[in-house]
């Protein structure tokens, strides 16, 4: 066949699938809104780059080591700080402690373990690789890399032990070591410059250890089922029993807001990357998003392919395949998920959008954001501006809530 | 009505089913691509390998050709989610690797061939 002839094929028969989506009878919108409802069975697949994934002792240690404030410079610093709100694991954006830390709003952790790249701009590619950045960042724990040696030793070496009995070996070594990390302060590196390789590569064991088991705890979490995932199945397939408002805005929200486009799938995120020509932050440079962190992520020690992982080469495909394009990298982010959306903000990477609305309105509009001038184009930004009434715009604020 | 129903052929042969088209034209008519690609197996967010095979004008085999893969969703103005690689099979088969559709809608693919004096781009067009 000719393909010219394929190509126009395509645009029309294209567009005639989204004419659909605008026109669904009862029975296809329900059974639309069944891909995005996740049930009570629903896991994430296994990490094969962390051995102590699943692993209950694992668990057990990731947890205490998760609400341990201990496990930082000023003794009042867990993940719990910033992950966990009233009981909850919902971001807490009350604590703003550095300028840096503050650039960037906090992520939730139930359900992280879909993703296959972590943070906003994807700079981890496991879920224990992400869960050492804090423990060392300046900003949060405070740490430095032998100080979360000599800590976890002391006050879990007997878990450690039973995990790696190797590991537990010759704790008094490692007490009596200085502040020192690769990526801390002068001080800091050049005493971790003066350790033996040996002694580095323990205190780096011991610190991958820690990750990994945080990191199967936080695997363990699942994102809480929703007032959506409840009210799809109590329908059962009858759109007249769901609330109208509701039916209607997700409606807008997979027609004309395009908003699944993006945020696709029961976690509502392709996991995928994103310029959204979101403004950069008033007296902050602009945020170059995953074009900072990808070529890092090739180089890290602690990737997919790296030493510390136990994975197979082949389990490394995200890795090995990542690209590094311009369009893909630049002041791109990635789609967070939209569960629990309502119960946190402000939103987009730096809390830049206040309110769901004010999140709406910046798709509507679809400004040009502050990449593409970075580069001599007009916008990296993928947005088009969208048509959207105001009975559109609150029905999608009805929806969302109850994700 | 005859626009509905080739649109229907379209469908079938061009972009449900790329396996089952005919070897495609280089922009610059030097190079046939034929691509296995079977849209309707594609799992959104799943790699996939495709084999094809590169035939010159004359209809023989291009083989040793260096062959890149870029492409993306232009409605989006993005690209390709991975960068995927080109692997030669021998006797004008080769395969993509690392290939990967991070959503649903209107993806552009894009070979490009270059062999000897020969140089050509080859596109591809579907909707997922």
């Amino acid at each position: 066949m000719m393909w010219p002839l394929a190509v126009a094929l395509a645009v029309l028969c294209a567009g005639v699938h989204r004419a659909q989506a605008q026109t669904l009878d009862g029975a296809d919108i329900m059974a639309l809104a069944e891909g995005f409802v996740l049930t009570a069975d629903s896991r994430p697949k296994p990490d094969p780059s962390n051995r102590l994934a699943g692993n209950p002792d694992a668990e057990a240690l990731g947890e205490q080591l998760f609400f341990d404030p201990g496990l930082s410079a000023d003794g009042a610093t867990s993940c719990a700080t910033c992950h966990v709100t009233d009981g909850a694991f919902v971001p807490n954006e009350s604590r703003r402690a550095g300028a840096e830390r503050a650039f960037r709003t906090v992520m939730p952790v139930a359900g992280a373990a879909y993703q296959t790249f972590f943070t906003w701009d994807g700079g981890k590619d496991s879920l224990w690789s992400q869960a050492l950045v804090p423990l060392e960042h300046p900003d949060e724990h405070g740490f430095s890399r032998t100080e979360i040696a000599a800590y976890v030793l002391d006050q879990y070496g007997t878990s450690i032990a039973a995990l790696e009995a190797g590991l537990a070996e010759q704790a008094d070594l490692l007490r009596g070591l200085p502040p020192a990390s690769p990526i801390g302060t002068l001080a800091q590196r050049q005493a971790w410059d003066a350790l033996d390789p040996a002694t580095r590569d323990r205190v780096d064991a011991l610190f991958v250890l820690t990750g990994k088991a945080i990191a199967a705890y936080e695997a363990a979490l699942p994102p809480p089922l929703s007032t959506w995932d409840r009210l799809v199945a109590e329908a059962e397939g009858d759109p007249g029993r769901m609330p109208q408002d509701v039916l209607r805005g997700f409606t807008v929200f997979t027609g004309t807001g395009r908003c699944s486009t993006c945020h696709s799938g029961p976690l509502f995120s392709d996991g995928d990357f994103h310029n959204t020509g979101v403004p950069a932050v008033e007296g902050q440079p602009v945020d170059m998003g995953r074009q900072a962190t990808v070529g890092p992520l090739r180089r890290s020690p602690f990737n997919c392919l790296g030493p510390h992982s136990d994975a197979a080469k082949s389990d490394c495909a995200d890795l090995t395949y990542i690209s590094m394009a311009m369009e893909r990298t630049l002041g791109t982010f990635r789609t967070p998920s939209l569960r629990g959306v309502s119960l946190r903000g402000p939103f987009a990477h730096a809390g830049q959008l206040p309110t769901l609305r004010a999140v709406i309105d910046h798709y509507v509009t679809a400004p040009l954001g502050p990449h593409g001038r970075m580069i001599g184009v007009d916008t990296m930004s993928e947005l088009v501006p969208l048509t959207m009434t105001e009975q559109q715009k609150a029905d999608l604020i009805a929806f969302l809530e109850t994700l | 009505m005859k626009i509905l129903a080739i649109a229907a052929i379209g469908l079938t042969l061009g972009l449900s089913d790329l396996a089952a088209a005919e070897p495609v034209a280089g922009q610059a008519g030097q190079v046939f691509a034929d691509l296995a690609l079977d849209i309707a197996q594609v799992e959104v967010g799943a790699f996939i390998e495709v084999p094809f095979t590169l035939t010159d004008a004359s209809g023989l085999p291009l083989t040793a050709a260096s062959v890149t893969v870029s492409g993306g969703m232009a409605m989006h103005g993005h690209g390709l989610p991975t960068s995927p690689v080109v692997e030669d099979l021998g006797e004008g088969r080769y395969v993509i690797k690392g290939l990967k559709f991070s959503m649903g809608g209107d993806w552009q693919l894009r070979l490009t061939v270059t062999s000897g004096t020969v140089i050509d781009a080859v596109d591809f067009t579907f909707a997922l």
